[in-house]
C-alpha cells in the first residue's frame, strides 16, 4: 500500500437539521485514482467543498500526511497542495490562458506579466497537461473541455499533491472525455492522489483504484476498484434516494394552459413552441448557452421576445412587462437567487408578499394584519424554517430563501410556474421538500415549466422534457422513457470537437 | 461559528436556532439592538446636544430660540424628508435647492393674481411637473440620476435668474407671511406643517404598497423587478413625491422671507442630502426612515443654532456638517456590513 497524502477523518456536517456527511472516514493515496461515486444529494459535493477548505467540518477533520490540517479558505487547501476543479468556474475568462495559469504569482516569481518567461512557463504547465495552445489566447472563447485542462494546469503549477475533479466529464465529448482519462493516468504515474467524483459507473472501472460509495451522506463502502462492475455499485448506491427525492407525479389534465408558439429570442433561441397543461411539469434540458435560461425569461415575460406568442388560458401575455405576466397568473423563479429574487435588506413577511402585495392592500395602504396572515400561511404551506415572520430574509438557509421566492409567486396566485435552477444552491432536504412542493402544485392544477442542469431533476420530476441545443428544441422524452446518458447526449453540441493536441501553434 | 461558513451553510444554522424558549428573547435583544443603534441613539445624541448648549448659553432653551430653531429646521426637514425618496430607490435628486428657487418666484408671483391657497395650490402642481421631468429622464431617458438631477438644477437656476434679472420678488403681505411667521397655539405653522410632512411621508414609506417598492427598488432592483413590481412607475413616483414635499418647503420659505429669490435655495440639496444620510439612510438606497432624516435634520439644526448663539463662524459650522456626514455614513457602513446586509 502506498502512503496517504490526505484523507478526511470521520467527518460530518450538518445544514441545520439536514446531516450532509456523516462520520465519514476517507484516504487519498499517491499515485491513486480514488473514485466517490453517489446520487445526487448523496453528499459527494460537500465532502469536495470539506477537503477543498469550502466549508468546515462540524466534526471530524482533515488530515494531511497523517496530521490534522485545518482550512480555514480555499487558498489555505490551495497551499497545502490540494487543487480542485470545478465543472465550469475555474477559471477568469477576462484573462488570458497563460494569464490564468499564473493568477496570482506574476509578482513574485515571474516579475513581469505576460513576458517570455511567463509564457515558457505557462506553456511548460500547458505541455504537462499535453496541451500546446499558445498561452496568450483569451480563455473565453476557449472550450469547456480545454479550459478544464486549463485549470488543471493551473492546478500542477500550484505543485497539487492532490487533484480534485467533480463530475469532470459532465460535459464533455467521448474523445474530450477519453483524453482527459489518459491525462489523469499520467498524473497518477507521477504520483499525485486524485479524487474523483462522478456518477458515471464506467469512468469508474476505467480510472479508478479505489472506490467509495456514499449514499444519503454516510460512507456504504470502501473497495478496490479491480473488477468492480455496475452491478455492485447500484444496489449500493441507489435505495431510497430516488424514491425519496421525487414524488409521484400526478397525471396532467387535457387542459393547456400555457401556449408558446413560434418564440424566439435573437442570439438566444428561435422556432420554440411548446404547450403545458394544467397539473403537467414541463422540463427544459440543455447546456449553458443553449438558451434554456433565455427561454425561461422569455415564457415569464422577464425579456421582450424578438418574435412568437405565449398565451396563458387562452389570453395573451403581452411581450413587454413581467408585471403583466404576473397578473396572467405567470410566476417566475429566477436562477440566481442573491441577484434575482432576494431583497437583504426585507423581512421573510415582506420578501414572501411582494409579488402579490396588491392582495393585501386596500387603496394603496398595505392591511399589515392580513399581510401577516397571507405570509403565515404561506409559511406554513411550504414549511418555511425560520424563526420568526419578521426575520432578515438572509438570515434563512439557501433552501428556505428559495422556498420564500417560490411562496411570493403563489401569494401572487400564479399557477404557471416558470421556474429556472429551483434547486441551485439548496441543500438536499430542501431540494426533497421543493420536488414535493412542485408535484403537490402541479396535482392542484398549476402548470409548470422546470429549466435545470440536474439531469436526475429533470428524469424524477418532468412529465415531459425538452432539449434545447445551439437555440432549438431537438428532442423530447416521456418520463421514463430517457436515461440520463441519453438525456446529456442529446444536449452536446453534434459537431465534432477539435482534439485538444491539435489545438493552436 | 458563523463568519466562517460561506454561503447557505450559516443561513441553515443561523435558522435552526438553538431552543424555542429562547427565541423571543433573541428577538427582542435584536428589535432593541436596531433601536438602540439608529434612530434612538440619534435622538439622544440631539437632546445631548440641546441640553450642552442649553448649559452654555441660556437662551437656547428659550421659548423664542426653541421658536426659531423649530421654524429653521421646518424647511429643511421638508426637502430632507422629500429627498429621501429619490435615495431610498437608489437615486438621488440634486435639484431640490433649484426647485425651491423657482418656485419661490411662482409662488410670489402667482400670489398676486389670485388667492393665496390657489396659488400655493399651482405651485405645488409645478413641483410635480419638475418631478415628472426628473423621473422621466432617470427612467426612459436612461440618466443617471445625478446628471439628470444635476441638469434640471442648472436650467431652474439659470431660468430664476434670467427671469427675475436676478431680483427678488416680493409679497409682504400677512396673508402670505402667515405660514411662515405665525404660530399656531405655541407651535410655528411652518413647523406644523413639517411634522405633518414627516406624519405623511412615514405613512407613504411604512403604509403603502408605494413605499415597500421603494425600499425593494433599492434593495435589489432586478429582484423587485422580477417580482412583478413597475419599477418605471415607482421610479417616476419617488422623484414626484420628492418634488412635492420640496415644493411645500418652497412655499413655506418663501412664506417666510417674504420673497422669492433667485438664490433662496443654494445649498439647500447639500444641506438635506447631508441631513439624510447622518440620519442613517443608505447610499444605494433599501435602508433608512422618515424618522432618521428628521432627526438628522435636527442634529445639523440644533448644532447650527447652538454654535451661532455660541459665536462660532458658519464656516466653521459647515466644516462640521460635512465632518458628521462622512462620520455618519462611515458609521452606518459599518454596521450594515456587521450585521449582513
Amino acid at each position: 500500500m502506498s502512503r496517504a497524502i490526505a484523507g478526511l477523518v470521520d467527518v460530518t456536517k450538518r445544514f441545520g437539521s439536514i446531516v450532509a456527511l456523516e462520520g465519514v472516514t476517507l484516504d487519498l493515496e499517491e499515485g491513486a485514482v480514488h473514485a466517490v461515486v453517489g446520487e445526487n444529494g448523496a453528499g459527494k459535493s460537500t465532502l469536495v467543498n470539506i477537503l477543498s477548505g469550502v466549508l468546515q467540518p462540524d466534526a471530524g477533520a482533515v488530515t494531511l500526511a497523517g496530521a490534522e490540517a485545518k482550512f480555514k479558505a480555499p487558498a489555505d487547501a490551495m497551499r497545502a497542495g490540494i487543487s480542485t476543479i470545478y465543472q465550469e468556474r475555474a477559471l477568469v475568462s477576462q484573462l488570458t490562458v497563460g494569464a490564468n495559469i499564473l493568477l496570482g504569482r506574476e509578482s513574485t516569481r515571474l516579475r513581469l506579466v505576460q513576458t517570455r518567461k511567463a509564457d515558457a512557463a505557462a506553456r511548460s504547465f500547458l505541455a504537462q497537461v499535453r496541451l500546446s495552445i499558445d498561452p496568450r489566447r483569451p480563455t473565453a472563447n476557449l472550450p469547456l473541455a480545454l479550459q478544464q485542462l486549463v485549470a488543471i494546469a493551473k492546478a500542477l503549477s500550484l505543485d497539487a499533491r492532490v487533484l480534485i475533479l467533480d463530475e469532470p466529464t459532465a460535459a464533455l465529448t467521448g474523445d474530450e472525455a477519453e483524453n482527459l482519462f489518459a491525462l489523469v493516468d499520467g498524473l497518477c504515474r507521477k504520483g499525485l492522489a486524485i479524487l474523483y467524483i462522478t456518477h458515471r459507473l464506467r469512468e469508474v472501472e476505467r480510472l479508478a483504484d479505489t472506490l467509495t460509495v456514499l449514499k444519503d451522506g454516510r460512507l456504504v463502502r470502501t473497495m478496490p476498484a479491480d473488477g468492480v462492475t455496475e452491478s455492485v455499485i447500484v444496489p449500493l448506491m441507489v435505495g431510497r434516494e430516488i424514491d425519496r427525492l421525487f414524488p409521484t407525479l400526478p397525471e396532467p389534465s387535457q387542459n393547456v394552459v400555457l401556449e408558446a408558439n413560434d418564440l424566439e429570442l435573437s442570439g438566444e433561441f428561435r422556432n420554440v413552441s411548446l404547450n403545458v397543461r394544467a397539473g403537467e411539469i414541463v422540463g427544459i434540458a440543455g447546456l449553458e448557452g443553449s438558451g434554456k435560461s433565455a427561454l425561461a425569461r422569455v415564457l415569464a415575460g422577464a425579456e421582450t421576445r424578438t418574435r412568437g406568442s405565449v398565451k396563458v388560458r387562452g389570453k395573451p401575455v403581452t411581450a413587454r412587462g413581467i408585471d403583466k405576466a404576473l397578473r396572467l397568473g405567470l410566476g417566475y423563479i429566477p436562477p440566481d437567487r442573491r441577484a434575482q429574487a432576494i431583497i437583504r435588506t426585507f423581512s421573510v413577511r415582506a420578501s414572501i408578499t411582494l409579488a402579490g402585495l396588491g392582495q393585501f392592500s386596500w387603496f394603496g395602504f398595505v392591511k399589515l394584519r392580513k399581510e401577516r396572515q397571507g405570509a403565515q400561511a404561506v409559511r406554513e404551506q411550504l414549511d418555511i424554517k425560520t424563526r420568526s415572520l419578521e426575520a432578515p430574509i438572509w438570515t434563512l438557509s439557501g433552501g428556505n430563501q428559495q422556498k420564500v421566492v417560490l411562496g411570493r409567486v403563489l401569494a401572487a396566485g400564479s399557477d404557471v410556474l416558470v421556474c429556472d435552477e429551483p434547486t441551485a444552491g439548496v441543500d438536499v432536504g430542501a431540494r426533497a421538500e421543493i420536488y414535493v412542493l412542485l408535484a403537490e402544485l402541479a396535482a392542484q392544477g398549476a402548470s409548470v415549466v422546470l429549466v435545470s442542469s440536474d439531469m436526475l431533476e429533470l428524469m424524477g420530476l418532468c412529465h415531459r422534457i425538452l432539449v434545447l441545443r445551439e437555440g432549438r428544441v431537438v428532442a423530447e422524452f416521456g418520463h421514463g422513457s430517457v436515461s440520463e446518458e441519453e438525456l446529456v447526449r442529446a444536449q452536446l453540441p453534434r459537431h465534432e470537437e477539435v482534439m485538444p493536441a491539435e489545438e493552436g501553434a | 461559528m458563523t463568519s466562517e461558513i460561506p454561503d447557505g451553510g450559516v443561513r441553515a444554522a443561523d435558522s435552526h436556532a438553538p431552543s424555542e424558549g429562547e427565541r423571543p428573547r433573541r428577538d427582542w435583544s435584536r428589535a432593541s439592538r436596531v433601536l438602540l443603534s439608529q434612530e434612538a441613539v440619534l435622538f439622544l445624541i440631539v437632546l445631548a446636544l440641546a441640553v450642552a448648549f442649553g448649559l452654555y448659553e441660556s437662551v437656547f432653551w428659550s421659548g423664542v430660540n426653541l421658536q426659531n430653531v423649530s421654524r429653521q429646521g421646518a424647511v429643511l426637514t421638508m426637502v430632507a424628508v422629500g429627498s429621501i425618496f429619490p435615495i431610498l430607490i437608489g437615486g438621488i435628486d440634486l435639484s431640490v435647492g433649484g426647485q425651491v428657487s423657482m418656485l419661490s418666484i411662482f409662488a410670489v408671483q402667482l400670489s398676486h393674481n389670485m388667492p393665496i391657497p390657489a396659488a400655493f395650490l399651482l405651485v405645488i402642481s409645478a413641483g410635480i411637473c419638475i418631478g415628472l421631468v426628473n423621473g422621466l429622464l432617470v427612467t426612459y431617458g436612461r440618466i443617471s440620476p445625478i446628471i439628470a438631477t444635476l441638469g434640471t438644477w442648472q436650467m431652474m437656476v439659470g431660468f430664476t435668474l434670467w427671469y427675475t434679472k436676478g431680483l427678488p420678488v416680493r409679497n409682504f403681505s400677512d396673508a402670505y407671511r402667515w405660514l411662515g411667521a405665525e404660530n399656531v397655539w405655541f407651535l410655528p405653522a411652518a413647523t406644523v406643517l413639517a411634522i405633518g410632512v414627516v406624519l405623511v411621508a412615514w405613512i407613504l414609506l411604512n403604509r403603502t404598497r408605494f413605499g415597500r417598492y421603494v425600499y425593494a427598488l433599492g434593495g435589489n432592483f432586478e429582484a423587485a423587478r422580477l417580482s412583478g413590481v413597475r419599477t418605471t412607475f415607482v421610479t417616476i413616483a419617488a422623484y414626484v413625491t420628492c418634488a412635492i414635499f420640496t415644493s411645500i418647503g418652497a412655499i413655506t420659505l418663501s412664506s417666510r422671507v417674504g420673497s422669492g429669490l433667485p438664490g433662496l435655495g443654494g445649498g439647500l440639496e447639500i444641506q438635506a442630502i447631508a441631513a439624510v444620510f447622518i440620519g442613517g439612510v443608505a447610499w444605494g438606497g433599501g435602508a433608512g426612515s422618515v424618522i432618521g432624516a428628521a432627526l438628522g435634520v435636527a442634529l445639523v439644526t440644533v448644532l447650527g443654532n447652538g454654535l451661532d448663539l455660541a459665536a462660532v463662524s458658519s464656516d466653521v459650522q459647515t466644516m462640521i456638517t460635512g465632518f458628521l456626514v462622512v462620520l455618519a455614513v462611515g458609521i452606518n457602513a459599518r454596521r450594515r456590513s456587521a450585521s449582513g446586509v
